[in-house]
């Protein structure tokens, strides 16, 4: 890993999702279509950051874990088409479990076992984009709160032995800090892009989690992030509107805290040696 | 005389019995079973162009078969028994970015020609497969000993030869230079029957 690494597989998706939503500022103008913009970046930054990685997945994929893009794919072509009908742009439950189905039915591990398994991707990808999306009203916490839960992933994945993952992951939560940024600068209006980070945090948890049977990262440290952001949506609602941001955030980043320290302290400590 | 003639021809009769006997033994025999803890798998990659970098797999099973006198191999070789001296190396070398070893857990070869080309020297045609992909591949397999002692008949070959490892998708540091593409590999087999 050297920083011209760093800044090819992070800093190009970062580039594309930058240009992508400078562009729409242009060009989606109208409040109704304003969400594409964000939606069109997260979605061709996720395949661009994959693609740099491992190259475009053949079909089916040849490795389990390339499931992943083709699932953000399929999403992300679907995230498209809501903010065009009215009647959908409120149907978040909805918008989450469509994803939770195809999540669940697309993404390959090893080790799945049938239906509970993917019950559980259907159940996960259901709270967490309903979780990011009730921490969207200020608009820019949810691309926060996206930026550390795969920030955090990305750690984990490294941890884990898994670079690959590690980087994809790191791409996008650099994505995710360059929505934030941006959204700050001129807010739009943000739908559902709330599933296509769902999947991507979900994916990646999953992913890193069937990849790591030696459990260089506890099990539960994969999945304490994304349980992270529904109790930081819950907090949200159970704080005073002056708090809401804040104590939802420092919840989300406690659990995230939480896991890469944990994964740490039970490492066994040996010198690098990333090839 | 008649006794003497009746004597040779049945020590004749006794001798070509004993010798169709050998011949069905050695068709019936069965291969030789590879012995994992005197087999060995090396493998060497070039670390960022400096120094060279050696690994090596601990669990090499499988059987060698003598057919009219030219081996066949059926190699295999457990993904998780890479070992580096460094635990977290291992690690990143079962996980996807190498060998991804919980959905290949296996490296084999198959052998499906050999012909001799010297002195217990064989050119062996075969299939390996990797990381999911099969490739051809030829190797001059050299026959190092065979002996029969109070274990068995024991038999060992070796061979060297070098692999491309983006042919089997393992892309990963190719391209940064950080480890070879090129993989020099040893496999040094004992097999034993009884």
């Amino acid at each position: 890993m050297n920083p011209v690494e760093v800044l090819q597989f992070v800093g190009l998706p970062v580039l594309i999702a930058t240009g992508i939503v400078l562009l729409s500022w242009h060009f989606f103008s109208s409040k109704r279509i304003q969400p594409l913009g964000v939606i069109i970046a997260v979605g061709v930054s996720s395949i661009v950051a994959f693609a740099l990685q491992e190259g475009l997945p053949s079909v089916p994929p040849t490795e389990k874990w390339h499931w992943l893009v083709l699932t953000v794919l399929i999403v992300f072509l679907l995230a498209c088409l809501y903010p065009l009908f009215r009647a959908w742009d409120r149907l978040i439950v909805l918008q989450a479990i469509i994803a939770g189905i195809i999540t669940a039915g697309c993404m390959q591990f090893p080790g799945q076992s049938g239906f509970f398994d993917r019950v559980s991707i259907l159940l996960l990808v259901l709270f967490v984009s309903v979780g990011l999306r009730r921490l969207t009203l200020p608009p820019w916490h949810m691309y926060l709160a996206a930026w550390s839960v795969l920030a955090g992933l990305s750690i984990l994945a490294l941890q884990a032995s898994f670079a690959k993952l590690a980087f994809f992951a790191g791409a996008m939560s650099a994505v995710s800090a360059a929505m934030f940024v941006l959204q700050l600068l001129k807010p739009r209006e943000t739908k559902s892009v709330q599933v296509l980070f769902g999947v991507l945090i979900v994916g990646c948890a999953m992913c890193g989690a069937a990849y790591d049977p030696s459990r260089a990262v506890p099990l539960l440290a994969w999945f304490l992030p994304m349980v992270g952001i529904s109790i930081a949506a819950i907090a949200y609602f159970l704080c005073k509107p002056k708090f809401q941001a804040v104590v939802s955030i420092a919840t989300l980043e406690f659990c995230i805290l939480f896991s890469v320290i944990w994964t740490f302290v039970q490492a066994t400590p040996q010198d690098e040696m990333w090839p | 005389m008649f006794t003497l003639k009746l004597f040779a021809l049945a020590a004749l009769v006794g001798l070509s019995m004993l010798s169709a006997a050998q011949e069905v033994e050695s068709l019936d025999q069965k291969p030789f079973t590879v012995d994992p803890v005197h087999s060995t798998s090396i493998f060497r990659a070039h670390h960022f162009g400096a120094g060279m970098f050696y690994g090596r797999f601990n669990d090499v099973t499988g059987t060698i078969d003598i057919v009219e006198g030219l081996p066949e191999f059926a190699i295999s070789v457990a993904i998780d028994s890479v070992d580096t001296n460094n635990e977290k190396l291992d690690g990143h070398l079962k996980s996807p970015d190498f060998f991804n070893s919980v959905e290949f857990p296996e490296m084999t070869f198959k052998s499906s020609s050999a012909k001799k080309i010297g002195d217990e020297k064989y050119e062996v045609v075969g299939e390996i497969t990797l990381h999911g992909v099969t490739k051809p591949l030829t190797v001059v397999m050299a026959k190092t000993g065979q002996v029969t002692n109070r274990r068995g008949e024991m038999i060992g070959f070796e061979t060297t030869f070098t692999l491309n490892r983006s042919d089997f998708g393992m892309t990963y540091g190719v391209e940064s230079g950080a480890l070879s593409d090129n993989i020099k590999v040893i496999v040094a087999l004992e097999a034993g029957r009884k």
